[in-house]
């Protein structure tokens, strides 16, 4: 009887510490993958910004003074009168 | 000698065991004073220590959240937020490392001495921005320098990327991202969203190691998308911007109105200003005249009175009104035709802009049918298009009109509009007589109602494609290949005491007239050149934007010269 209580308080114990052990284990895992997440943060709110200056510098680009500029100036392109159109009909 | 030494030890030992008790005792003592210490922390003190761990330990921070996105209907941006960063300093910390002030103020190109100045006279803040709005990659080498009593905190600035041209009616945000002004301002809890709040667990190192809570929920602001196409918009902008230089006008309004939807797909201010960098003069240009300005808009409005005749069941298209001799006098005010054109029908009236033809009509009318059919086209009331700071302008109330007031809001007096107000009456009469609210919003149609019956529309309509003729008021706004219909428009601007010799000019009109999709409206304001009518001034304006409108948006031409059927075929 005394020794199968012992054998139980032991058990008990140890299952005990491997809880705790587990526990800070997991903890520490918990820390990191947080560090983690903070960094892809970081790293979306980076991407965000670049993502920000690329369509403002897409949209200056096809800005449409610049286009007619570029059109009319740089590619010689001019709008046809009415009478050089022909318009196809399906 | 055995007798001394047991006296020794037994004095000895009583000594001993003295000593013992005493140190017994003594450390009794001490451990009962732990003892009660530790109760006083951890058990009465528990409350006021874990609250002071908690404060060194728990911060609470807020979660910064982008401004939505404003887009055109096309999903080009005309107004993106990016993140930047703002630099702040605490004087009070900084104020003993003066040394450093040198290196922070050259890593962000700010004047050295004043920024130590600022640091000396305004020690007791706790925090000063010194630097708004900065892009990020900037910030890091400013971080990099790893100076005490700077802070970096996350902000966004608003670009707007198709500048001058949309400015009025985008508007845009004050420091603190909130809407200022037109769409910035009708749509702010929209676009802005809500910034959140969580609290978090920091190390001794200030760096969050744990999300605790979240105590606001933070929601992104939403996007936007307008009715607006930017390539309508600018086509609008620059031809409008053109013709105010040329004729050297005070200011001009243009819209682009889409007939079958209600939607607006371009809408322009002249003067104008660029939002991505304000400066004092700016303010002249924020004003959306389109929306904000009211005006007497003279003849324009007589196709509303020729439909007001029309519905009283007195006139039909073959009517006759004498208007000879070109002056005609109502309780002692003369009313001018350009010259006698005899007796004439309601088309001529339009074609010739005839106000003593409008008058007649209008005089044989009772105020109340006239002022009813003015009304139901929306004249003299806001058009709840949505955006705030819209005019409603004004229709006074016919009980109080005079015998002449009654005949001078025939051609277009006495009545204030928006140039939107005019375009949305056009463009009733162009969808067979039913009358939508006009929105910003892409694809948030508005049910349309029924204002007149489709036949009297579309009598007016044939009227209207007369109007813009080599020979007549509108021929200007002549497009090759297309059928026009629309009308001018010369009024002359109130001043004291009556009218002035300034002028607005307009000219409203829409395209293709025998299946309209597209409404225009021109108003120029005081052309001091020498030119000023509406057929001379905002007629071409009409002529090129709705040129360029058209092939833009690929409405084919009804008429060609040149036609190749069924090419596909042939390939």
């Amino acid at each position: 009887m005394k020794f199968k209580n012992l054998i139980l308080t032991l058990t008990l114990t140890l299952v005990n510490l491997v809880i705790v052990v587990d526990y800070i284990y997991l903890q520490h895992k918990t820390r990191n993958k947080f560090i983690e997440l903070q960094a892809l943060l970081e790293n979306k709110q980076n991407l965000d910004a670049d993502w920000g200056r690329l369509q403002i510098q897409h949209s200056t680009l096809v800005n449409n003074s610049r286009v007619e500029q570029e059109t009319k100036g740089k590619l010689g392109m001019i709008l046809p009168d009415s009478e050089h159109i022909i318009s196809i009909k399906r | 000698m055995i007798k001394k030494t047991t006296k020794i030890k037994k004095k000895e030992e009583t000594n001993i065991n003295m000593r013992m008790s005493i140190v017994i005792a003594f450390l009794l003592l001490c451990f009962s004073v732990i003892v009660v210490r530790a109760f006083a922390i951890q058990v009465k003190g528990r409350e006021f220590y874990s609250k002071q761990g908690d404060m060194r330990q728990i911060r609470e921070v807020d979660l910064d959240v982008p401004r939505g996105t404003i887009f055109d209907r096309n999903g080009e941006p005309l107004a993106i937020s990016t993140p930047m960063v703002s630099i702040g300093i605490q004087p009070a910390v900084l104020i003993d490392q003066i040394s450093r002030i040198d290196q922070l103020s050259e890593a962000l190109d700010l004047d050295s001495q004043k920024l130590k100045e600022l640091v000396l006279n305004k020690k007791h803040k706790k925090f000063i921005y010194i630097k708004r709005r900065i892009p990020p990659y900037d910030a890091d080498t400013v971080k990099a320098l790893n100076i005490k009593g700077v802070e970096f905190r996350n902000e966004f600035k608003r670009y707007y990327p198709a500048g001058e041209i949309i400015s009025q009616l985008i508007g845009f945000t004050d420091a603190d991202d909130v809407g200022k002004e037109g769409i910035e301002n009708t749509y702010d809890k929209w676009l802005a969203g809500t910034a959140g709040r969580k609290q978090v667990m920091q190390d001794r190192f200030g760096h969050v190691i744990k999300d605790i809570k979240e105590v606001i929920a933070a929601e992104p602001g939403k996007d936007i998308d307008l009715s607006i196409d930017r390539r309508l918009q600018y086509i609008a902008y620059k031809t409008l911007k053109k013709a105010v230089y040329k004729h050297k006008a005070k200011k001009g309004a243009a819209i682009i109105l889409d007939v079958t939807t209600g939607e607006i797909l371009a809408m322009v201010s002249q003067p104008s200003y660029n939002p991505n960098n304000k400066t004092d003069e700016s303010i002249a240009g924020m004003r959306n005249r389109a929306l904000q300005d009211i005006y007497e808009p003279g003849s324009v409005i007589k196709p509303f009175t020729v439909i007001a005749g029309m519905l009283s069941g007195e006139y039909d298209k073959n009517s006759i009104i004498d208007t000879s001799p070109g002056i005609f006098e109502v309780d002692g005010f003369p009313i001018h035709d350009a010259r006698n054109y005899g007796k004439i029908n309601l088309e001529t009236i339009l074609t010739k802009s005839s106000n003593i033809g409008s008058a007649k009509i209008a005089l044989s009318l009772s105020k109340n049918h006239l002022w009813d059919t003015l009304n139901l086209f929306g004249l003299g009331s806001s058009t709840n298009s949505g955006i705030m700071g819209e005019s409603s302008g004004h229709l006074p109330d016919h009980t109080k009109w005079s015998r002449s007031r009654q005949a001078n809001i025939a051609y277009g007096y006495g009545l204030q509009v928006t140039t939107l107000q005019l375009a949305s009456a056009y463009a009733a009469i162009a969808n067979d007589g039913r009358w939508r609210t006009p929105t910003f919003i892409k694809g948030f149609v508005n049910e349309d109602k029924a204002l007149i019956d489709p036949k009297i529309a579309n009598t007016i309509n044939n009227m209207l494609i007369n109007v813009v003729r080599e020979d007549n008021t509108g021929k200007q706004a002549v497009i090759e290949g297309y059928q026009i219909a629309g009308k001018t428009g010369t009024a002359k601007m109130a001043a004291k005491g009556g009218y002035s010799d300034n002028y607005i000019a307009s000219f409203v009109g829409y395209a293709p007239a025998k299946n309209p999709k597209l409404v225009v409206a021109i108003s120029i304001t005081d052309p001091a050149g020498e030119e000023y009518g509406g057929g001379a001034v905002a007629a071409p304006v009409f002529k090129d934007v709705m040129q360029n409108s058209l092939r833009i948006l690929n409405i084919s031409p009804e008429k060609t010269s040149t036609t190749i059927t069924e090419l596909a075929h042939e390939n």
